[in-house]
């Protein structure tokens, strides 16, 4: 139980992998809302500004400026958003789970220490650093926030699972339906094997989130997964009007990672070699190395 | 130690007391919430669960014209036929739009047309089977209702 809790509650370490999952999101945030939040699209005043804030929040968030408080008033901007406009008013594309997974990896996001990488406030931190001779600060934070997304991903992927455990869908009927509704007419479909076909998807696509929602965690089947799961999602977004769902589950592979894997292959990528900095932490009071 | 390495810090005080109260809020919302909606059966807007294509393709329906002719049975393609302009992307709406359809190919058929339809409609719970071909719509004594049938689940019609 301690382990578990120093796992999840007290351990830190590297920043980068969730400075990339704070980049990533803004982008697909603007991808989904944008469009959606220009002003001359706003009913009334309320409307006209959860839009102007969530260009401004998703805007810091993006630069890393300010970033604890961009991303607390992203995931802010983003809870009006959807309780307010979704639930409240009726708006029925603001209700649904694509939106509620944008929301929730928002709110989990705040609780990451995003800015300490990849962001003006690390460029901040390092020029001072530099300006009074001191080594930078290291880009190390809690990783709390990291494996709550982590666990988000994997209960998305097991409660999809779960329902679709039905004669309907594990006889590959409600697959067809979904692909008939986009590329179907009434009359039969001209696919050989349609039905076969289906029936081989609904049960891969089973077995595919199941495998996803318990194999991220383990290290060893981890990164082959990762891969099975991009196809997945990615022939998910080519073929259905999925919107970034799949692009959201895909970015968020990230907070299952070691982050000690992500600074390093962030450092051989921007450096060309792995150069550890060394930097010891400060005022701690109980340490200890768990990798 | 270098800097990527990842370290157990635990702060002491009330941070250290609210941390936990916020981790295990957030676990206990991420895991519980489609918990009490999916297998709880609790509705309320907070609760969310991840259900996913749960409503899409309702509208899907499946028709299949069958004209019967002395020398055996042959599809026949209402549009091609020039009685019938599908609706959203080459579809039958409804059951009725199809047998107004099938109505409308025994009168280009002219008398003794033998027309039949095997109707099907996607519902939550699979196809549901609502003509399976079995009747001549063109005949005027039969109305086509006494064969018409519902089957949920694994409808294997048209």
């Amino acid at each position: 139980m301690r382990r578990f809790a120093d796992w999840l509650v007290w351990s830190e370490g590297s920043t980068r992998a969730v400075a990339l999952v704070r980049i990533g999101l803004a982008l697909l945030l603007w991808d989904r809302f944008a469009a959606d939040m220009l002003l001359f699209r706003a009913r009334d005043a309320l409307e006209a500004g959860v839009a102007l804030s969530f260009f401004a929040a998703t805007t810091l968030l993006f630069l890393g400026a300010w970033t604890r408080a961009a991303a607390a008033w992203t995931a802010a901007t983003m809870i009006v958003l959807f309780a307010v406009i979704g639930l409240g008013r009726g708006v029925e594309a603001y209700e649904h789970h694509h939106v509620f997974l944008l929301v929730a990896a928002s709110v989990l996001l705040a609780l990451t220490p995003c800015g300490g990488s990849f962001s003006v406030d690390r460029w901040i931190a390092v020029s001072r650093a530099s300006a009074r001779g001191d080594t930078p600060p290291p880009e190390r934070g809690p990783l709390y926030g990291q494996r709550l997304l982590a666990m988000l991903i994997s209960s998305v992927y097991l409660f999809a699972t779960y329902d679709k455990l039905t004669p309907a869908f594990l006889s590959g009927e409600r697959l067809q339906h979904v692909l008939l509704d986009r590329y179907g007419t009434s009359a039969p479909p001209p696919v050989p094997g349609f039905e076969v076909v289906c029936l081989l998807g609904a049960w891969g696509t089973v077995a595919m989130e199941t495998a996803l929602a318990v194999g991220l965690w383990v290290p060893r089947i981890q990164r082959p997964l990762m891969v099975a799961g991009a196809l997945f999602h990615g022939m998910l977004y080519v073929t259905l009007p999925v919107g970034p769902f799949s692009l959201t589950m895909v970015l968020l592979y990230l907070a299952f990672l070691d982050p000690a894997v992500v600074h390093r292959a962030t450092v051989r990528l921007f450096h060309g070699t792995f150069v550890p900095l060394s930097s010891e932490p400060r005022d701690d009071r109980s340490v200890a190395r768990t990798r | 130690m270098a800097e990527d390495a990842t370290i157990v810090r635990r702060p002491a005080g009330a941070r250290a007391g609210l941390r936990i109260a916020v981790v295990m809020a957030c676990v206990l919302y991420v895991w519980g919430a489609p918990l009490l909606r999916q297998v709880g059966g609790v509705r309320h807007p907070v609760l969310r669960g991840w259900q996913m294509f749960s409503g899409a393709g309702l509208d899907v329906t499946q028709a299949r014209y069958v004209g019967v002719r002395a020398d055996g049975a042959v599809f026949v393609d209402p549009v091609a036929a020039g009685v019938a302009e599908p609706g959203r992307r080459g579809r039958f709406q409804t059951y009725g739009d199809a047998r107004e359809v099938a109505e409308a190919l025994c009168g280009r058929l002219g008398p003794g047309a033998d027309v039949r339809l095997a109707f099907r409609e996607a519902t939550r719970k699979g196809w549901r089977v609502k003509e399976r071909g079995r009747v001549n719509l063109c005949a005027p004594a039969v109305s086509g209702d006494a064969e018409r049938s519902v089957v949920t689940g694994a409808g294997r019609a048209p």
